[in-house]
């Protein structure tokens, strides 16, 4: 049985959870090959934990209020342990991964009564509660160390945690840069690495090739990941235009941070999103006005997670006025109507 | 004299268990919200609305028969603005550092509605002594979450507790503080989310207490063996 609403149209092929969710997985596939290529096989222990304790907590929870275990085979709970897992930096400690999938599973999914209930995506959920309580753990990045690169991190070396070799993301760094004139910026390697902004774009693309599987196999539909990625290219090239020698240049809000990823497999979150089309392109465009407005003006360096929360908020409202027209109604009228029926 | 509304018993477990103001009737959220993030805090503000609570409740009670009901609520809350303003002073001039820290939440415990609601639905109707009592269990169930509260939220978020304690108990109590953690802090359980879950875990927690206690104190039903063979019962 199908728990997922799924707009109109209602007759489609008996597509169940977890074939969704097995999709997505297999979806994730090359950014997750891409981030253990540049950050090290931290990333893949970091997955390890966060996919097993969220599994663990969907047991113990299905079990506390008498559900079968079988709902377990619907992988939701893998796939938020993997979307929780891939925003962790390879060097962060393992209990901030078993602490980021308690929290998804448990405040974030279970209380709100499991599966389809939870008002917020529970992976950002748990991102924002690591991120504002363990700050540190959650924002340092090791150094991109590709093997066969010859660089002197070494691949392995970032299992060593601390003692690897930590690099500014490209955010970090810009939002660190004080009162230095964009061109200086650039100039100085010191402060963000080239390698550092090339592999961060790799991995973008990565997720982007896996964000057109599911478009291709219609597991999302393209307007909403468009409206967020174009939304953040218009809204970043405005805020640039205003002043451009210190403000970032709107391709570092493509390729930095979590902003495809985001795009594709977090906002088309189908429970804690929009469901009419309008209303995910309104979604789409209200997630990166706020990414962009917390990037140029707020404290934390990517806002992404804390945009897709806000967003949830405003789910059911733009779904309660973006009503899809009722096939073989009239089009609403704008305007005052008599409500008599005509004679 | 005429006699309580309700027995001195039930005064004590309404207020403190089954109408606790912070669990049950979710009132005075304000500051049981914002000043819970250390034990020291809630402890501060548990006493200065336990004083408020007490003094208004007396002095409600004592003028019962002289306001008019028109106009009882403007005058409850000129009452317990007075003893606010009692409180206030009083913390200045003893506790000021904990007086600065607690800041606007000292004089906004006039607009607590737990203390006008224990006025107007109780202190007004009863005799003074036991509007006295029904003021200090009510106000002991409001600590006392307070309390809890602030513990749950100092212990996670700093990973001590009773630190600061000279702040209320003077230098005596400089060297309570016990450290449990230095490394592992959840710095949001002392922002205003971890209030937020606190309390909600705190009720959860409450209301489990009291599903296990009914389950506890209905007799057990024994399942027979062999299920009624009677299919229709309603007709005769």
């Amino acid at each position: 049985m199908s728990w997922i609403q799924i707009s109109s149209p209602h007759a489609h092929n008996q597509v169940t959870t977890d074939q969704v969710m097995r999709q997505v997985l297999l979806a994730c596939l090359p950014g997750i090959s891409a981030l253990t290529w540049f950050f090290g096989p931290g990333i893949l222990i970091n997955l390890l934990f966060t996919v097993s304790t969220a599994v663990a907590a969907e047991a113990l929870v299905l079990r506390l209020r008498g559900r079968s275990l079988g709902l377990l085979n619907d992988y939701s709970a893998v796939v938020t342990g993997v979307l929780i897992g891939v925003c962790l930096p390879a060097t962060a400690p393992w209990w901030i991964a078993i602490l980021g999938s308690l929290f998804a599973i448990l405040m974030g999914k279970q209380l709100f009564g499991g599966l389809g209930q939870n008002p917020f995506n529970p992976a950002m959920a748990a991102y924002a509660f690591l991120l504002v309580s363990f700050p540190l753990q959650v924002s340092i990045w090791p150094f991109p160390a590709p093997p066969f690169s010859g660089s002197d991190a070494g691949w392995l070396n970032s299992l060593a945690g601390a003692d690897a070799l930590t690099g500014a993301t490209a955010l970090d760094a810009w939002r660190n840069k004080g009162l230095l004139m964009a061109d200086e910026f650039w100039a100085d390697t010191s402060r963000l690495a080239p390698a550092m902004t090339q592999a961060w774009a790799s991995v973008a693309l990565a997720w982007l090739l896996g964000g057109l599987y599911l478009i291709y196999r219609r597991l999302i539909n393209w307007q909403l990941p468009v409206a967020f990625l174009s939304t953040l290219f218009i809204a970043g090239a405005f805020v640039w235009g205003l002043d451009t020698s210190h403000q970032a240049p709107p391709w570092l809000h493509l390729a930095a941070g979590s902003a495809v990823f985001a795009a594709f497999f977090i906002l088309t979150d189908p429970v804690s999103g929009a469901t009419s089309l309008k209303g995910k392109i309104c979604f789409g465009i209200g997630a990166g006005l706020i990414v962009i407005a917390i990037r140029t003006w707020g404290t934390y360096p990517d806002g992404v997670a804390f945009s897709v929360l806000l967003m949830n908020f405003a789910a059911p409202a733009l779904d309660y006025y973006t009503r899809p027209r009722v096939y073989g109604q009239s089009r609403a009228k704008k305007g005052l109507q008599s409500k008599e029926p005509k004679a | 004299m005429s006699q309580p509304t309700l027995p001195y018993r039930q005064i004590a477990t309404d207020g403190l268990w089954n109408n606790n103001p912070a669990l049950v009737q979710l009132l005075g959220l304000c500051p049981l919200l914002a000043v819970t993030n250390t034990f020291v805090n809630a402890l501060g503000l548990g006493l200065a609305t336990l004083l408020v609570l007490l003094g208004s409740n007396l002095s409600v009670s004592l003028v019962r028969h002289h306001v008019p009901s028109s106009v009882r609520l403007p005058a409850f809350v000129m009452i317990i603005a007075s003893f606010v303003t009692c409180a206030e002073l009083l913390m200045q001039a003893f506790t000021y550092e904990l007086y600065q820290i607690l800041g606007i939440f000292i004089p906004l415990i006039v607009t607590n509605c737990m203390i006008l609601g224990r006025a107007d639905a109780f202190a007004s109707k009863n005799p003074p002594l036991p509007a006295l009592y029904d003021g200090l269990m009510v106000s002991l169930g409001f600590g006392g979450v307070l309390l809890l509260l602030g513990s749950l939220r100092e212990l996670l978020g700093q990973g001590t507790l009773f630190s600061g304690m000279d702040l209320l108990l003077g230098p005596l109590a400089a060297d309570w503080k016990i450290t449990f953690f230095t490394d592992f802090q959840v710095l949001i359980m002392l922002l205003p989310p971890g209030a937020f879950f606190g309390t909600g875990l705190l009720i959860a927690l409450k209301n489990l207490i009291d599903q296990e206690r009914k389950k506890r104190a209905q007799p057990q039903i024994i399942a027979s063996d062999q299920p009624s063979r009677r299919v229709r019962i309603s007709q005769t």
